[in-house]
């Protein structure tokens, strides 16, 4: 295929996401075919990833998140419908400031209500946990839920909460919970009742937990074990078993009495296991022809 | 087991009759016994061997191109051109016969605890009724005319024709191709195609598995009753017959499948097709659908449904053609 090989232009392009979606297709199916896209694409990602570690620092600090410009644009917008009123006052307020004796007063009164607040901030740390939790909007929740192909983050267990799977798309649209600052929360285990529970249809959970295990054995070896193409494959094959597991649990969640969507989750769920597992078998085979 | 090695020099391989000459490179001369040509360190060679009936034969195949074909004869013939030393080792002997009948084509010199040949090509003669496995790292497997085998190799593709009492074949990197064969098959490929031409179960109870992750698959004239194909980026086609009695199951998450079958059928099909569609060139007597984005199935019955078939995809379309 060297004829169509693609350029690293178009590569970093298709790495930074920002190609067609039809672009995005033909390049990786290229790719998947192609030892020396794949080799450039490869060493693509590790320039990128040697980039972003270098400036991660950089780009994590004091960047707002997304969510937090929306809270800030919705804050704004709330602001601008209220300016009738308030501007006529602001206009009163900031006229008699010109007085420099109203203007000390004024001073003295911004100072004793500051301290009114940090006094109020103080006596406020005593709201728990569950106070919090309650704060969470079901919304947010559901949105997450959808998002996660493994939706649930958190579920019960014997031993309390235990974290099965993260997603950094999920990171990004936590629910509001994530919000709140450290310092407000008190060091206090969670109560039972607000730990968000799993609701696995029959038989998901032994999924979801064969997955998490396979997951962490195949995430150290894979990189030794496939070559530049085959690894490009299994990434894509990845991206496509999430995707449909994503959809149909989507789709489940909507109508948990879909018999029809729950065999085809199951079988989106065996494709991922066999993906996997097809790791650990190619590296079981290599390592006894060795 | 009553397994035992012995190592068979190939200055002590029974005398044998003088095989038939092989077509492609320069061969090394043809005699009664076995022969064997030093030149380099990657030489040509050539040993043979008596067998029992039904003989086991392994192979473990490090880099190389091999091709395996069954004759009249039980006698198993080697040829390694530019490649290293091989011995056959014997695992087991037949007891009636005494001859051997589980041999292990392997590298004589050992001492890495590697057994795997490397060489620019293994040619093999068997016997038409033995039974073949091959181990391999990267390697193009040829194989006609044994009783069964099973080929595992990590990369390269698989040829099988002419095997008649099943066929068990993986390859992590590469394609499949079977044809004229028969008995239980499975077929399984990470990242490649398969194809199945002309196969047919043995006898009741055979299964014929075809698998691939990022690969189409494509069966013809195949008949089985029990029949499971799935991929999951690629698409399925199928041309044959439905067999009464049948049970049929295709999956896929990214691809569509596609089923040509004759006028007559007798089928019950239960398709789900989550975001894709459905389309078919049969009347179908339909008991159950659902239309909704996500959840799109479709249940009915073609004749006397006799065979069941199970269709599913996530996002790509279903389509039953009539065979012209």
């Amino acid at each position: 295929m060297k004829g169509n090989c693609v350029d690293i232009g178009t590569i970093q392009a298709f790495l930074d996401g920002e190609v067609t979606p039809e672009l995005s297709v033909a390049v990786s199916t290229h790719i998947s075919d192609c030892q020396d896209c794949s080799l450039l694409l490869v060493q693509a990602e590790e320039e990128n990833a040697l980039v972003f570690s270098v400036l991660d620092g950089e780009m994590n600090s004091m960047v707002p998140t997304q969510r937090l410009w929306a809270s800030i644009n919705e804050s704004l917008e709330k602001e601008n419908i209220r300016k009738p009123f308030f501007a006529g006052l602001f206009d009163k307020i900031s006229a008699s400031f010109l007085s420099p004796t109203l203007s000390a007063a004024a001073g003295l009164i911004v100072l004793v209500l500051a301290g009114t607040v940090f006094w109020g901030l103080h006596t406020d740390e005593t709201e728990t946990l569950p106070d919090i939790a309650k704060k969470t909007t079901p919304k947010a929740v559901e949105k997450e839920a959808a998002i996660n192909a493994i939706p649930q983050t958190v579920v019960e267990s014997e031993h309390g909460p235990k974290v099965i799977e993260k997603d950094t798309e999920a990171e990004q649209l936590r629910p509001v919970t994530a919000d709140v600052p450290r310092r407000q929360v008190p060091r206090t285990r969670p109560d039972a009742s607000t730990v968000i529970t799993a609701r696995y249809i029959p038989g998901e959970e032994s999924y979801i937990n064969t997955i998490a295990d396979l997951n962490s054995a195949v995430e150290g070896s894979k990189d030794v074990v496939l070559p530049p193409a085959s690894r490009i494959a299994f990434e894509r094959d990845m991206a496509l078993v999430d995707d449909a597991i994503r959809r149909m649990r989507a789709v489940v969640a909507k109508d948990p009495n879909n018999r029809a969507a729950q065999q085809v989750l199951y079988g989106a769920y065996q494709d991922k296991i066999d993906l996997l597992n097809s790791v650990g078998r190619r590296d079981e085979l290599m390592a006894s022809l060795k | 087991m009553l397994a035992f090695t012995f190592v068979v020099d190939a200055q002590q391989a029974p005398p044998l009759s003088p095989p038939s000459p092989p077509s492609g490179p320069p061969r090394v001369p043809d005699t009664v016994t076995s022969v064997f040509r030093s030149r380099s360190v990657r030489e040509d060679s050539e040993l043979s061997i008596a067998v029992g009936p039904k003989a086991n034969i392994k192979l473990c195949v490090g880099e190389a191109s091999v091709k395996v074909n069954g004759w009249a004869r039980s006698e198993v013939r080697v040829f390694v051109r530019g490649g290293m030393k091989f011995q056959f080792r014997v695992l087991e002997r037949d007891k009636s016969s005494d001859l051997p009948s589980w041999v292990w084509v392997t590298r004589s010199d050992n001492t890495t605890g590697n057994e795997c040949i490397s060489a620019d090509e293994i040619e093999m003669d068997v016997p038409t009724d033995s039974v073949l496995t091959i181990d391999g790292r990267s390697t193009n497997v040829v194989i006609d005319s044994v009783a069964r085998t099973e080929v595992k190799i990590v990369e390269g593709n698989i040829l099988m024709r002419n095997i008649t009492g099943g066929v068990r074949a993986t390859t992590y990197q590469g394609n499949l191709l079977l044809e004229n064969s028969g008995g239980t098959v499975s077929l399984e490929s990470t990242t490649g195609h398969i194809a199945a031409v002309g196969v047919e179960s043995g006898q009741v109870g055979d299964v014929f598995r075809a698998k691939t992750a990022s690969g189409g698959i494509s069966i013809r004239e195949v008949s089985y009753r029990q029949l499971q194909v799935n991929s999951i980026s690629g698409s399925l086609t199928y041309d044959g017959k439905l067999l009464p009695g049948g049970v049929y199951s295709f999956k896929t998450s990214n691809g569509s499948i596609l089923m040509t079958l004759p006028e007559d059928i007798s089928a019950r099909f239960n398709a789900s097709y989550g975001f894709g569609s459905f389309q078919t060139a049969f009347p179908i007597s339909v008991t159950q659908k659902t239309d909704m984005p996500g959840s799109r199935t479709f249940v009915g019955t073609c004749g006397e449904g006799e065979a069941n078939v199970t269709l599913q995809t996530v996002r790509g379309s279903i389509g039953l053609a009539k065979k012209e």
